[in-house]
């Protein structure tokens, strides 16, 4: 009943070019992107690494190929932004396709492989994390399940290279699987009645039927605009028609179906020995989660990452370089070239000058923010590749209520502490686009990213415990009115929580290594020429008299609502550009004993609400459109003031020192 | 029986409060000094637990039987919802009911479908169960929208 529509031969031809790699989230999609094209691709472990479809090119005997890495996915009818990226590429253009399978999970793995054939896409089966298998006693006759199948099928252990030569050989002789899924006659019936419907110059008519039964609004869409409106009204009826008989969803009767088949598959191919003892990374995992002892292992976490970020880096680092590499020896050097071979003034000035390029851009970029962010990179590339994050957000669950939203929006948020930027990328992982909508504002709001976190904790460790008190505290406050505002004025409820745990892996120094070097290469690349370009502004307000008039301007605000010191003005400006830049702004006014304790603290609440970065701002404008982001960057910056001023206000009466 | 009713740990009888009355009559202690209790048959006196002891007692003796599968009452009914199964007890999904189908769109893609083996892994601060390799952390309100049979009341019989 489910023959081919089309001879494979006609798919493979055009395939030829392309090479997508596929498959459940978290089954190694990325390491092996990697390894094929040698181009890297962020790895991780936890579903949801990879938004956005990564390309590459790889060579196989003179020929060139186009890699695609996608995003996970479970089936073809996609419902988040990141599957219904995956699934659009699939579905485009013909392909061949590497579809990566976890082996320990063998049904779920061909659950997709039958959903591929029946979109008539040529396909190998990598069946990665062997190793994980064995480990729980299972085998896989991969002869027999190849035979079943119909494609070839490769066992791999994707992290250590083995059988990455087998998988370049066998791609060639990728084909449709022959496998195929015997659907209840009333799935049938009604497949068969819109084959006819569809017009037949539409490819792959059977997938489509399926996934219009299957309940995928998108495909109506996006495939829409082939289709004349009668030809969709036709199938939107033969689909209600159909469903009218059944009993049954039809959607969850071509689940089960499909399901079972995979089960029958995989029962035949797979041996599996006496479950193993619990191993000691399963109970980590567990403990991990577990309602009362997760607490002391996340306030462990913390307290490491403490001391690694906020003293190891951010005091020891920080002054080792500031004051001695800079302060004694660059700075002093680099004054002496400039002041020998730059004969004007205001070339001195721009140079080495109190907003000079190299005595103000140069060291913030290096000797402030590099050392806090490279260990903040270097500690949460461990926690990313251990596995904690997932179940970091199981543990902030019930937390999550409190903002209006469920566990899963913990993972943006926290990734948001690397990067916002990133973060806000991330966001495509949820499934509403109201719960999108406001982790992008919390975002904005009120999660410092690792720079600036980093130089935040800087400063607050100069300072009483209470200080750090107080931040948290309003930082958090905000976070939970803002939350609950806004859960309320958006239309919709929280999307239910429905999030996989990856399995505790132990990390590989090699990966981990390889991800903070990319971050940093990264934020070089964008953070520090908006830093010369920052410190260029200040320098030219400064000579043209400018910064005065601002500062004058500013002066109710700055001074008058918020009780700092006029140069904070000039910190709040370049803050407009990166928070983290502002912030060092604080923090080198701080070092010089500018700032009182209560003003430290309103300075630090009113940087960290403050406007998202300009990297940030764009990425807001792109997943959000441009109205919402102007609208939240709006409402931030005055919300940051606003609650700045009231601080202010209330540890002045209440008369706390600092 | 009723929950407050003492049993005398020697010779099993049941105490009602007027036979506890009758005892501490006969004997030279103030009443409300003393917080033994008296068996008016044997003799035997002991001091009754406080609640906080019988919770931290309960609590250990669950935590204890958390590996093992709990026992189940053959009167249990079949057919029970998510929230109902014991920690680290099996069953086999019935049927899912929910008012969000993308939500059972998404429970079937991932295997959670009527046939499978499930197993409850832990309550809070959400609920994860295990399918086949693949672990899921779920909210509360899961707990009401899988139903599944139990596994034991199948085999047991």
């Amino acid at each position: 009943m489910s023959a081919p529509l089309c001879p494979p031969s006609v798919a493979e031809t055009a395939a030829a070019a392309r090479l997508i790699v596929t498959g459940n989230p978290n089954v190694g999609k990325s390491v092996l992107f990697q390894l094929l094209t040698g181009r890297y691709a962020t790895v991780s472990n936890y579903p949801g690494t990879t938004v956005m479809v990564d390309r590459g090119v790889m060579t196989r005997g003179g020929v060139r190929l186009d890699v695609c890495d996608t995003p996970g996915l479970n089936s073809l009818v996609a419902i988040s932004d990141d599957e219904r990226v995956a699934r659009q590429l699939l579905l485009d253009r013909a392909a061949t396709v590497v579809q990566v399978g976890d082996a320990k999970n063998l049904v779920r793995a061909l659950a997709l492989t039958l959903e591929l054939a029946e979109a008539m896409l040529p396909s190998v089966l990598a069946l990665n994390l062997m190793d994980e298998a064995r480990e729980r006693g299972m085998t896989v006759a991969i002869g027999e399940l190849s035979a079943a199948l119909g494609i070839p099928v490769v066992p791999m252990v994707a992290t250590r290279r083995q059988g990455l030569e087998a998988l370049r050989a066998a791609i060639p002789a990728a084909r449709v699987a022959t496998a195929a899924v015997a659907y209840p006659p009333e799935v049938e019936e009604a497949v068969e009645a819109m084959l006819g419907a569809l017009p037949p110059d539409v490819p792959t008519r059977r997938v489509v039927a399926l996934l219009w039964l299957a309940g995928d609004r998108a495909v109506r869409q996006t495939r829409g605009w082939r289709l004349s409106p009668a030809v969709v009204e036709t199938l939107t009826c033969l689909a209600a028609a159909a469903q009218a008989k059944a009993a049954v969803p039809l959607p969850r009767l071509i689940q089960q179906a499909r399901w079972d088949q995979a089960q029958r598959l995989a029962a035949r191919a797979l041996a599996a020995a006496a479950p193993a003892r619990p191993s000691r990374a399963r109970r980590w995992g567990e403990l991990a989660m577990h309602p009362i002892w997760g607490v002391p292992v996340l306030l462990g976490v913390l307290a490491v990452m403490y001391w690694l970020v906020g003293d190891l880096a951010a005091q020891r680092g920080v002054g080792f370089l500031e004051e001695i590499v800079f302060g004694r020896v660059l700075i002093p050097a680099a004054r002496g070239v400039v002041t020998a071979l730059v004969p004007w003034r205001w070339g001195q000035a721009l140079l080495v000058g109190e907003y000079g390029l190299l005595t103000m851009a140069w060291p913030y970029a290096f000797a402030i923010i590099l050392p806090i962010v490279g260990m903040f990179f270097l500690c949460f590339g461990f926690l990313e590749d251990v596995g904690y994050l997932p179940r970091l957000a199981v543990m902030a669950h019930r937390g999550c209520r409190l903002l209006g939203l469920n566990g899963k929006a913990v993972l943006p948020l926290v990734l948001g502490l690397g990067c916002d930027t990133m973060a806000t990328m991330t966001t495509r992982i949820l499934d509403s686009r109201r719960d999108r909508v406001l982790v992008t504002l919390l975002l904005a709001l009120g999660i410092p990213c690792s720079a600036q976190l980093g130089v935040i904790l800087a400063m607050l460790a100069g300072q009483p415990p209470l200080a750090l008190g107080i931040w948290l505290g309003v930082v958090g406050l905000m976070l939970v009115v803002v939350g609950q505002a806004a859960a309320r004025l958006l239309p919709g409820e929280t999307s239910p929580f429905l999030y996989e745990i990856p399995p505790i892996r132990r990390p590989r120094l090699a990966n981990i290594l390889t991800k903070t070097v990319g971050r940093l290469e990264w934020y070089l690349k964008e953070a520090v020429p908006l830093f010369f370009l920052g410190t260029l502004l200040l320098f030219l307000l400064d000579a043209s008299g400018g910064l005065r008039v601002v500062e004058r301007w500013t002066r109710p605000l700055v001074v008058s609502w918020l009780g700092l010191p006029t140069p904070a003005t000039a910190a709040f400006l370049i803050g407009f550009l990166r928070r983290d830049f502002g912030a060092a702004g604080l923090f080198a006014l701080q070092r010089a004993g500018a700032l009182s304790g209560a003003q430290v603290v309103v300075s630090l609440v009113t940087i960290t609400l403050f406007v998202p970065c300009v990297a940030q701002y764009f990425m807001m404008i792109k997943e959000r459109g441009w109205r919402v982001a102007t609208g939240m960057a709006g409402l931030v910056t005055a919300l940051a003031f606003l609650v700045g001023g009231l601080l202010f206000r209330l540890l002045t009466i209440a008369g706390v020192a600092l | 029986m009723t929950p407050t009713a003492v049993r005398c740990p020697l010779c099993n009888l049941a105490l009602a409060p007027q036979d506890q009355a009758a005892a501490c009559a006969r004997c030279p202690f103030r009443p409300s000094d003393c917080h033994a209790i008296c068996c008016p048959r044997c003799g035997y006196s002991w001091v009754a637990s406080s609640p906080l002891v019988r919770r931290i007692a309960r609590w250990w003796s669950a935590r204890r039987r958390r590996g093992e599968r709990p026992p189940v009452a053959p009167a249990a009914p079949a057919v029970v919802s998510l929230a109902q199964l014991a920690l680290g007890e099996e069953g086999v999904v019935a049927s899912l009911q929910s008012r969000r189908p993308a939500y059972l769109q998404r429970l079937g893609a991932v295997g959670v479908l009527p046939g499978r083996r499930l197993r409850l892994r832990q309550r809070q601060p959400a609920l994860i169960i295990q399918v086949g390799e693949t672990e899921l952390a779920l909210d509360a309100h899961a707990g009401g929208e899988i139903f599944v049979r139990r596994v034991l009341w199948m085999t047991g019989s």
